[in-house]
């Protein structure tokens, strides 16, 4: 139940806008919402666990002036940056090895797709048991989450490789681990970039789960403890921030997209036009 | 050259043939689905010479200059290099292929594109940037050093590309029909082009193509092909004037004359 609205939150909350008039539309939006809220927190809703705009805020005030709360924020952020950093590293280098050599890829392959739509949240409680409810835990669900977009997305990329673009690497002198440094890789980027993507906006979510249910320490197990405790402005400001740190996590890798493919025919038209 | 049948061990004669084709023979597939592109091949480019391959499109062409190129083993018979039989890509040679768009890194800017093979020899950046700018300047792209390939023109991509080999510094060059995806004004330039380059650069070309105004035009010499199976069907001395010139060089009876002669060759049976 929890677990469904927070992931929801980053995705729906605000998409990425384009323009100032995007920008305008959706700014009406949110305050129509929480004008909505307002009113309901107000009337038929009041004196349940839906505090009001105002008392959220000064949750959120609250939250902000805690020094916990900015060492909860970090070990979430950690969390997620250091189990997609290494699920980047090993799917993008499994990736190519799986990619590059045939009989490995089609010996793999079945693995794969019987392993790729298994949920973290689902291996959870074997990864518990090993690890208890530590950052380590929290980490590796991140990292088994995140390895499996970038693995796919690696190998689909490496098998996409252009073959003039190898003959031609060939031709000069270039052997096989050169060529998939030099030429392999960088080809794939735009594959590689992707499955990032999709695994960066999953990271965080994976992350606050793992805290939220699993007990690992961040924000997602300061929202369980608020909740317990029946804090609902907090509660909420905490989600408000998941919001928040999440749509900066995906703006971020967005970015990063873009700067990684400026050359790439997706991107580059937007930069020539 | 002796013809004849060789042995394996056998290594050509040497003369002032920088390439020998002996008996190469090609077959894709294995089995029933087995098919023969390149039956039994036989010719030979001196140093120093430009030779036109000409023949009709599926003729095997491509197939021939990556067996030359050391990328696709044969089936049978054999080239050498120098004497050398090719078994892998020679270090003296350097290829320039028909799809100019795919054989340049778009991720890499023209100078990056031209410098990239360098990063094998063990050459000093320095000098890896000298050699480029020179490249660069001899196919009169002096100016777009920082550009990236796909900001180009599809005639300029290939003159990157004709730099890039260039750079290498290749005692032969191959061309797999390197202008044949560019339009008519700008490939009478890349072919004057090449020529130019050819005399400052003293290297050995082979240009694969089925443009037979084009081989002709080129060449010193013209092997033409058979449809697949592909077979030499004769190799032809271009006896007109150099420097060619494109106006000058196509009005010459005898250019026509020979024009008309690999028409035949291609066209009968
Ligand atoms: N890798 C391959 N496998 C099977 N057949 C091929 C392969 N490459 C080329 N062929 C076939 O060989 C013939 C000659 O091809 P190619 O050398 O590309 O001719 P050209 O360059 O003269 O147009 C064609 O019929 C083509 O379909
Ligand atoms: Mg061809």
């Amino acid at each position: 139940m929890a677990i469904t609205s927070i992931r929801r939150f980053p995705a729906t909350g605000k998409t990425r806008v384009a323009g100032s008039n995007a920008l305008v539309v959706g700014a009406i939006a949110v305050l129509i919402c929480l004008a909505v809220w307002e009113v309901g927190a107000r009337g038929p809703l009041a004196g349940g666990p839906f505090p009001t705009v105002g008392a959220i805020a000064g949750g959120l005030v609250g939250l902000v002036g805690e020094a916990t709360f900015w060492s909860s924020l970090g070990e979430t952020l950690m969390t997620a940056l250091v189990g997609l950093g290494l699920a980047v590293l090993s799917g993008v280098l499994l990736g190519v090895v799986l990619g590059s050599v045939d009989f490995v890829y089609r010996s793999t392959r079945l693995i794969i797709e019987v392993l790729k739509p298994i949920p973290p949240i689902v291996v959870m409680p074997l990864v518990l048991l090993l690890l208890g409810p530590t950052t380590e835990m929290g980490v590796f669900l991140v990292f088994y989450g995140c390895l499996w977009p970038v693995l796919i997305q690696t190998v689909a990329g490496v098998r996409d490789a252009d073959p003039v673009l190898l003959d031609t690497a060939r031709s000069f002198g270039f052997g096989r681990l050169q060529r998939a440094v030099r030429i392999v890789l960088p080809g794939a980027a735009a594959f590689i970039v992707t499955g990032v993507r999709i695994a960066g906006a999953a990271a965080f979510v994976i992350a606050v789960v793992s805290e939220l249910v699993g007990g690992a320490p961040g924000i997602g197990r300061d929202l369980f403890v608020a909740q317990n405790a029946g804090l609902y402005a907090q509660m909420y400001a905490l989600v408000f921030v998941m919001g928040v740190v999440g749509l900066a996590f995906n703006t971020g890798l967005g970015a990063f997209e873009k700067w990684m493919l400026h050359w790439h025919p997706s991107v580059r038209r937007e930069v020539v036009a | 050259m002796m013809t004849g049948v060789m042995t394996e061990a056998s290594i050509p004669e040497q003369t002032d043939q920088r390439l020998v084709i002996e008996e190469l023979r090609k077959t894709y597939g294995t089995g029933a689905a087995a098919k023969v592109v390149l039956d039994g091949l036989n010719f030979d480019v001196r140093s120093g010479e430009f030779v036109c391959i000409v023949g009709p499109s599926g003729a095997g062409k491509t197939t021939l200059l990556k067996c030359l190129a050391g990328l696709l083993p044969p089936t049978s018979g054999a080239s050498y290099l120098d004497g050398i039989q090719i078994d892998g890509p020679p270090e003296k040679l350097a290829l320039v292929f028909q799809e100019y768009t795919r054989s340049l890194m778009p991720w890499l800017t023209v100078e990056k594109n031209v410098t990239l093979p360098l990063s094998n020899k063990g050459i000093s950046k320095r000098e890896r940037r000298t050699r480029a700018q020179e490249a660069l300047e001899a196919v009169g792209l002096a100016d777009v050093p920082s550009k990236y390939p796909w900001q180009l023109s599809g005639g300029m991509q290939q003159r990157v590309a004709i730099a890039r080999a260039l750079a290498y510094q290749p005692e032969v060059l191959m061309m797999d029909e390197p202008f044949a995806s560019v339009d008519a004004q700008t490939r009478f330039e890349l072919e004057d082009l090449t020529l130019r380059v050819r005399e400052q650069f003293g290297i050995t070309i082979v240009l694969v193509t089925h443009d037979i105004d084009e081989a002709v035009y080129l060449a010193d010499r013209v092997v033409v092909l058979g449809s697949a199976p592909a077979q030499v069907r004769e190799i032809i001395d271009v006896d007109v004037t150099s420097p060619r010139d494109q106006v000058k060089t196509k009005a010459d009876p005898r250019f026509t004359e020979l024009r008309s002669r690999v028409f035949e060759l291609i066209r009968a049976r």
